[in-house]
């Protein structure tokens, strides 16, 4: 009897994951062969949000789980590999002021993702039909606080690890170099290879954030962040413009965002977010993305995704999409951590305010020296956070 | 005292999770124990027949990826080839088959077959392929023992 409850327990929890990977979709050569370029401009992306202050610091870290060969697989003309989509992926920035108002910082972008028979991180299988690429972003950023001015510059370098011979031939070692300005809530962020321009992104988040000096109510928060972001097309294809605008909706809590693609003014995807708290450190999202297969209302692929500080589970939604090589069909799972900080302040990245802290408690318990102990409060705040959490539930 | 009782019951509150997640950093390392990602095939020809070769024939018709390198004679078994051949493919299989009794002058006729067999799944692993004569009638039959 025992014995059949436990089975039956075992069912139950694989029963989501078999109902999952049941109507998993392939990942395409195509996909896996343009991924450099949507890494490369990913990580930019994310730069972009993290300068907003252009000073403090960021961590991130992060890998895809999948359990199943059947949630991933890989389809070549030869037919359906057995496989795993993945990515690994880290990054940190960290700045320090040097003179009064004058902040000089470095970051580091690191992802490392591709399809292959094993998804270990140590050890990969690279068997005839992987391909393993990892993009690695750095430079250094200098902040004039007082005029709120960021200048940041660095360099990309995109590794091709192991290619199998079913893809197109492709450069091992790419060199590019990036730049990225920012005056206040304007910014402007170029990717260059030798003389060529590959991209070059405009922003206007004129959203009022309290972490960096802001409002954290009315009108001002109602403003919207856009985005304009060039593509360079290359001899074969067209240059292309892909407008996004994100728009918050209620008390920084509720967020819409829209994408449109010119020249071809398509909608490429759009997604309804919510914060329980604006700090961001979990999130609710449903999201809406245009697959560009030409058949009508296949064509919209809707989705959504949990996000929990240190977890991620996401179905269909479009960041996995965009991100895992157009992977669908499957409830995919994100072990991550990612926090931003500014001034002693915690929050997830791209977050309006900052999460909220009882340092005042602290301050009380902790009688002793009590003027050392600003020093000591900015590293003990996230543990505070998580006791003060539970202290709160007792009651 | 209070408070390292409440650290203590905390810590071991955690320890769940915190193996979980150690046994999740190890990813593929989980699914290795139940999956194989490679498939390792040998073939015995139980047939008449000699098969010249079998291969992963793309699902258009326009490339193939060789598997069994060897002529398997009749009776004979071939060597273990280990290929990176997990998921669903086209099989190709290519035999000659004696055309009855031997012809004049010491010729013998045959006449070369060539079947694919149609996603085919794999999920890695030792697959030993027994290849027989059809009882319904000329051509081969296929076993995976």
């Amino acid at each position: 009897m025992a014995m059949k409850i436990r089975t039956l327990k075992i069912l139950i929890c694989a029963l989501p994951l078999l109902v999952g990977s049941a109507f998993a979709d392939a990942v395409s050569v195509d996909a896996l062969a343009s991924g450099g370029a949507s890494m490369r401009d990913n990580q930019l992306k994310e730069i972009r949000d993290v300068l907003r202050g252009g000073r403090g610091g960021y961590l991130d870290l992060g890998f895809n789980y999948m359990p199943l060969v059947t949630q991933t697989p890989l389809k070549s003309e030869y037919g359906e590999h057995d496989g795993f989509a993945f990515r690994h992926h880290m990054a940190g920035f960290a700045a320090g002021e040097v003179k009064k108002n004058q902040h000089l910082g470095f970051l580091l972008w690191f992802e490392r993702s591709g399809w292959d028979g094993e998804d270990f991180i140590l050890f990969p299988r690279y068997n005839d039909f992987s391909a393993v690429r990892s993009v690695t972003t750095w430079g250094f950023v200098y902040t004039q606080s007082a005029l709120d001015l960021t200048f940041a510059g660095g360099m990309q370098h995109q590794n091709v690890e192991h290619v199998g011979d079913i893809y197109p031939d492709e450069n091992d070692s790419l060199l590019y170099s990036w730049a990225h300005l920012r005056w206040g809530h304007a910014s402007v962020q170029g990717s260059f290879h030798r003389s060529d321009w590959r991209s070059v992104r405009i922003s206007m988040d004129l959203e009022s954030r309290a972490v960096y000096g802001g409002r954290t109510s009315g009108p001002l928060t109602y403003l919207p962040n856009v985005e304009v972001a060039l593509y360079n097309g290359g001899d074969d294809h067209d240059d292309s413009v892909r407008v996004t605008w994100e728009q918050n909706l209620i008390a920084q809590r509720l967020y819409g965002e829209v994408s449109f693609d010119f020249p071809s003014k398509e909608f490429h995807s759009a997604a309804l977010k919510y914060y329980p708290d604006p700090s961001r450190m979990i999130g609710f999202e449903a999201t809406c993305l245009r697959r560009n297969v030409r058949s009508g209302s296949a064509d919209l692929l809707w989705g959504g995704a949990i996000d929990l500080l240190f977890l991620r589970l996401a179905y269909n939604s479009s960041y996995e999409y965009d991100r895992l090589y157009r992977a669908k069909g499957t409830l995919i799972a994100e072990v991550k951590f990612s926090l931003a900080t500014i001034d002693g302040f915690l929050f997830g990245r791209g977050a309006p305010r900052s999460a909220p802290m009882e340092t005042m408690k602290l301050d009380k318990k902790s009688k002793d020296n009590s003027k050392s102990n600003e020093g000591k409060t900015l590293e003990a705040t996230g543990v505070r956070f998580e006791k003060a959490a539970s202290e709160g539930g007792d009651k | 005292m209070i408070l390292r009782n409440v650290t203590l019951f905390v810590s071991r509150r955690a320890l769940l999770p915190v193996l979980a997640l150690l046994a999740l950093t190890l990813t593929g390392c989980l699914s290795h124990w139940f999956v194989d990602s490679t498939t390792r095939l040998q073939v015995e020809n139980r047939s008449k027949s000699t098969i010249l070769g079998i291969d992963i024939i793309s699902e258009d018709g326009s490339s193939v990826r060789p598997w069994i390198k060897d002529t398997i004679e009749p009776g004979e078994r071939s060597r273990v080839y280990e290929e990176d051949w997990v998921g669903t493919f086209n099989l190709r299989i290519k035999a000659r088959h004696p055309l009855g009794a031997s012809a004049q002058n010491g010729l013998r006729a045959y006449a070369d077959g060539e079947y694919v067999i149609e996603d085919l799944e794999f999920d890695g692993g030792s697959e030993f392929l027994v290849v027989s004569d059809s009882e319904k009638g000329p051509g081969l039959h296929l076993e995976f023992k």
